[in-house]
This record gives structure tokens, C-alpha cells and sequence, in this order.
């Protein structure tokens, strides 16, 4: 179905904040794992799987829409060099993702393309969520102090 | 006398110090000016002369309707509200930059 190239440039903007958290996340995946900090390690890394599945989503919608996807086209990675900096570019990232998806809804709600407008409503939703987890975690730093949170952080050693 | 009025900041909460500009094709890594240097230079006149010549196009074809804006004579970027911002990252519809 020949969709509205706006809504497809929307979607492609979508498609690159997926794309590029893929990576974030999966880096910051690895770095806690190396720093022992298993429970934090396990969290980016099913944070990182789970914007693959929504990337998934986006791709299969442009396409449908006859469009195409912008595969190559990536946003700044940001890596933190320590925990509590993940936690903030993963805020960072995640509040760009509802500011670009609110933004389609919008377009999609003036261009009638219900279809595109319930994907993007779920992934505003979903980063949303994922905003909260960060917001608490910088919460918690800052009611129980960064070396206890990190000592929560360790965790068992998974096979992530 | 006044002194000169101070350079506007930018007023994109999500602009990152130091970023402009970005390639049209990111596949290539491949900039509108290699792209306009081939068409009013090297006299290449169609999407499939700018793939062979600068290599732009080549991969994921995402940017050949910012080739084709090139090729018409208008800037790669469309201006439209999901038009990228490389300064920030953003569509222009959230990007601040712009009114910075």
C-alpha cells in the first residue's frame, strides 16, 4: 500500500532512534558486564533485544507503506564511561524516542494513517516505561548513594 | 557604539556540541557537496551516474530522493517536520536548532 512519504520520513526517524539504541544499549550491556555489574549488564542487554524487536516493527511498517527504511542512518552513540552516565544517555535517547514519536503521532492523526499512528503510540509508550526505569535508577543513586546502588548491581553472573 | 548582538545558543536540549553538517548517504558516507561537485564538474545528470561516480546511492537507496532533490537543483534536505537535523538528531518537528 502506497503510504504518505511523510508518515514514512516519520517512521524512518522512529527507525533510526531504534537503531541506534540497539547499540547503545548492547555496549553498555557489555561494559557492565565487565565491571561485574551483572544485574545492570542484563538489563541493557534485554533493553538492546527489545529495540531490535521494535525496529522489526518499524521496518516491516515502511516497507508496507512502500517506502524504505533508512538501515544506515544512525543517531550519535552516546557511551557513558561509567554506570550512572549509561543510565543518563539511556534517558537521553529514550526522551528523544517519545519527542519523534508523539511528533508522528500527531502527523499520523492529520493524515488519517491509524495503522502507523498505533505503532508509534505503543513505542512512545514502551520508551516511556523505559524512561521511568531510568529516572528511578538516578533516583535511587541519589537516596542510597552510587556505591550502594552498585553493590545491587552485581548480581549472579549470567551467560548474557 | 553597541556592541555586536551575541550569537544566538542553540535551543535544541538534544544538540550535541560540535555536530553539523552529515552525509547525505550515510551508507557511503558520501556529502551533498561530493554530490553537487560531480554534477556541475564531472556533468553527471542521473541518480545511476552520481552511484557510479561518487558512490552515493549504493547501498541501502534510502537517499535517492535526496539525490534526485540534488540532481533538480534544490537542497538534499526536503524541509519537511521528519526532515533529520545531524546537529542533534532529531526530526525537525522536535529539533530546536533551527530557531536557535
Amino acid at each position: 500500500m502506497k503510504g504518505n512519504q511523510e508518515v514514512i520520513n516519520a517512521l524512518n526517524a522512529g527507525l533510526t532512534i531504534e537503531l541506534t539504541a540497539i547499540n547503545q544499549y548492547f555496549i553498555c550491556a557489555k561494559m557492565c558486564k565487565n565491571w561485574g555489574l551483572n544485574k545492570l549488564a542484563a538489563h541493557f542487554y534485554a533493553e538492546s533485544i527489545e529495540e531490535m524487536k521494535h525496529a522489526e516493527e518499524v521496518i516491516d511498517r515502511i516497507l508496507y507503506l512502500e517506502g524504505i527504511p533508512e538501515i544506515a542512518r544512525y543517531d550519535k552513540i552516546l557511551v557513558g564511561d561509567s554506570p550512572q552516565q549509561q543510565i543518563q544517555d539511556s534517558l537521553t535517547l529514550e526522551s528523544k524516542g517519545v519527542a519523534t514519536y508523539n511528533a508522528g503521532v500527531k502527523l499520523c492523526l492529520e493524515v488519517g494513517d491509524a495503522g502507523s499512528r498505533d505503532l508509534m503510540e505503543r513505542m512512545v509508550v514502551e520508551s516511556e516505561n523505559s524512561i521511568d526505569w531510568a529516572e528511578t535508577q538516578l533516583d535511587l543513586i541519589q537516596r542510597i548513594s552510587l556505591e550502594r546502588y552498585l553493590a545491587q548491581q552485581i548480581g549472579e553472573a549470567g551467560a548474557d | 557604539m553597541n556592541s555586536p548582538a551575541p550569537i544566538a545558543a542553540t535551543t535544541c536540549r538534544f544538540a550535541l556540541e560540535g555536530e553539523s553538517g552529515g552525509p547525505l548517504c550515510h551508507c557511503a558516507g558520501v556529502s551533498e557537496a561530493s554530490v553537487r561537485g560531480a554534477i556541475d564538474f564531472r556533468g553527471v545528470s542521473t541518480i545511476e551516474e552520481v552511484m557510479e561516480t561518487t558512490g552515493a546511492g549504493t547501498g541501502c537507496r534510502a537517499c535517492h530522493c535526496r539525490i534526485q532533490r540534488v540532481l533538480n537543483g534544490l537542497p538534499a534536505k526536503c524541509g519537511g517536520r521528519f526532515d533529520w537535523c545531524h546537529r542533534c538528531g532529531c526530526v525537525n518537528a522536535v529539533c530546536g536548532c533551527e530557531a536557535a
